[in-house]
């Protein structure tokens, strides 16, 4: 047999093998910056773009006033209250539902097919389109249920949508604990309900904020499921308020009010014929996007405090 | 030596080599290992597994990786139990009640809650330095503010770590030097006080003089409690420990005190191993 060395293969020298991997990591390190350059430059010309059309408009009317048939005079209390309102009731419903599912996925639930196809069908609903939520929110809340076209129903809605991001979020920030925390806990001989509420969850609460913050970001520009269960694009009137000066000083009369939000205001000035209208939608937008900048703000100093408490 | 017929009367009189360390007394034991199978799935890795473990003694289990002296260590405190599909055989008799921890019927809990456990890899809590020690008593009920104040205090300074932490109690212990996490974690062992520690390879992880630290507290712990601690460091077992055991593939190939096993073994495995001939 012939010998495999027959034809020797010239051999790149050590200064050959070090320049060749330097080129490639200057390669690639062009590649991934322009990548996010451009990316950086579309979203940077749409805030741009936002800010010469709107930001002369905002101003403390803009903000505490009623839509109106005005473009001038319009402005938008009712939308930001309506945004701000429906949020705390996804949040409120979404973030406990979806830690409490998660944590019973990774850590209290068999291991068996019924598991692994509730997980699978988790993980997929993450992905179905926002408006399958509205016409199930219209079929079962609105009509089945009588509910109304209100601002629970919205909030419920926006909850079940962003349910499975918070379940998935929770489970990989859990599974990412080390196994270490998890056996150290046992060994000293705390139960289930210990190990997960004392040792596990406040070690994966960075994730799980994380997962929430995620899903709070999807909530609050969502448009489709919110026309579909028909929120008003017109509403000059505030909510009940939650506080009141007689006993029991809160109430929740405000969730079953009509509504309307930061997305559906802007739909609706966007397709109005006159200009003036055009400019209160991109004041609106800039305001979203704020609010919405706002909210990650928050998430990302809420996690540096715990990791630094944790360091 | 190996002990194949340990009978009822291994409570008070094991063999006449541990009656020699215990000075004629018989020696009592804390527990006893008695014919263990142990298997993951299908795969056995303990096979009829003898071993007497003397109160207030150091017991030290070595062999090559993969002889199942760790596994033999976790069946103690039931860490088994974590993962499914994991079996245990044969008894392991805690005294002085006498009950077979490693039964089915008897809840793993009940293991961990009098049996402590310190691993491989210094694991402390992503909490303060007191909450880490607290953190057996917080487990057990006990919250009233002094008793656990006291306690925390005493553990930490049976771990010689308090003088070392005793103001920075508040803080978080992933600042603690490796070789102070592993005293912070013995220091969490110790704070419930426990009938047995167990302790994985614990300064495998820490530098020369850290260890040098750790091995001088088990000698300071020897006699208070009764530790059995996993090596691959021969040396390390030879200087600490009272008895010494020796497992290969499964088997517990011989047990005795710690001085006949290092310089006068029975068996021609036992030997080839400690010259260093394999593992």
């Amino acid at each position: 047999m012939k010998p495999l060395a027959a034809q020797p293969s010239r051999r790149l020298s050590d200064a050959e093998i070090v320049a060749r991997a330097h080129r490639s990591d200057r390669n690639f390190a062009i590649l991934g910056l322009s990548v996010l350059v451009i990316s950086m430059i579309v979203l940077l010309s749409l805030i741009v773009d936002f800010m010469v059309d709107g930001l002369g408009r905002i101003d403390l009317d803009f903000l505490t006033s009623f839509p109106s048939r005005r473009a001038s005079e319009a402005g938008i209390l009712s939308a930001w209250v309506g945004t701000t309102l429906v949020m705390l009731v996804t949040t409120a419903l979404a973030v406990p539902l979806g830690v409490a599912a998660g944590l019973y996925l990774e850590e209290y639930a068999p291991r068996n097919w019924i598991t692994h196809l509730i997980e699978i069908n988790v993980t997929n609903l993450a992905g179905v389109p926002s408006i399958i939520y509205g016409l199930l929110a219209l079929g079962l809340f609105v009509q089945s249920l009588a509910m109304g076209q209100t601002i629970l129903v919205a909030g419920i809605t926006l909850a079940l949508l962003i349910l499975p991001i918070i379940i998935v979020a929770t489970r990989e920030a859990v599974r990412s604990i080390p196994l270490e925390i998890r056996e150290g806990a046992y060994a000293l001989g705390a139960d289930k309900w210990q190990t997960v509420s004392g040792y596990i969850l406040p070690t994966a609460r960075p994730g799980i904020l994380t997962g929430a913050i995620v899903g709070m970001s999807r909530a609050i520009g969502e448009t489709a499921p919110i026309i579909t269960i028909g929120a008003l694009t017109f509403i000059a009137f505030l909510p009940p308020s939650p506080v009141q000066d007689t006993f029991p000083f809160i109430n929740f009369n405000w969730l079953n009010s009509p509504f309307t939000v930061m997305p559906i205001q802007m739909f609706n000035w966007v397709s109005r014929p006159q200009a003036a209208f055009h400019v209160n939608a991109a004041a609106t937008g800039l305001i979203l996007l704020l609010m919405t900048l706002l909210m990650n703000a928050i998430a990302i100093w809420l996690r540096y405090k715990i990791r630094r408490s944790m360091r | 030596m190996l002990q194949p017929g340990l009978s009822e009367n291994e409570m008070t009189a094991v063999t006449p080599a541990l009656d020699a360390v215990a000075s004629k007394e018989p020696a009592p034991l804390r527990a006893s290992v008695r014919n263990l199978n142990f298997f993951y799935g299908d795969n056995q890795a303990l096979k009829g597994v003898e071993l007497p473990i003397v109160e207030g003694k150091v017991t030290a289990l070595i062999g090559p990786s993969g002889c199942g002296k760790s596994t033999l260590l976790r069946c103690f405190n039931r860490m088994h139990d974590l993962y499914p599909g994991n079996r245990y055989q044969g008894e392991i008799i805690l005294y002085p009640e006498g009950i077979n921890i490693v039964a089915p019927e008897v809840d793993p809990m009940l293991a961990r809650l009098r049996i402590g456990m310190v691993f491989q890899k210094p694991n402390p809590f992503p909490k303060s330095v007191y909450e880490n020690v607290a953190s057996g008593l917080h487990i057990r009920g006990i919250r009233n503010r002094s008793e656990v104040d006291g306690r925390v205090e005493a553990a930490l300074r049976q771990a010689a770590l308090w003088d070392e932490v005793k103001d920075r109690l508040q803080e978080s212990a992933y600042g603690l030097s490796g070789g102070q996490q592993q005293r912070l974690c013995i220091a969490r062992t110790l704070a419930p006080d426990p009938e047995l520690i167990l302790l994985d390879e614990p300064t495998s992880a820490l530098d020369p003089i850290a260890t040098a630290k750790i091995e001088e507290l088990m000698d300071e712990l020897r006699g208070a409690y009764t530790i059995v601690i996993v090596t691959h460091n021969m040396q390390q077992a030879a200087r600490i420990s009272d008895f010494t055991a020796f497992m290969h593939l499964g088997h517990m190939v011989e047990y005795d005190v710690a001085s006949l096993i290092f310089t006068n073994p029975t068996e021609e495995r036992t030997r080839s191993y400690i010259t260093g001939r394999f593992g």
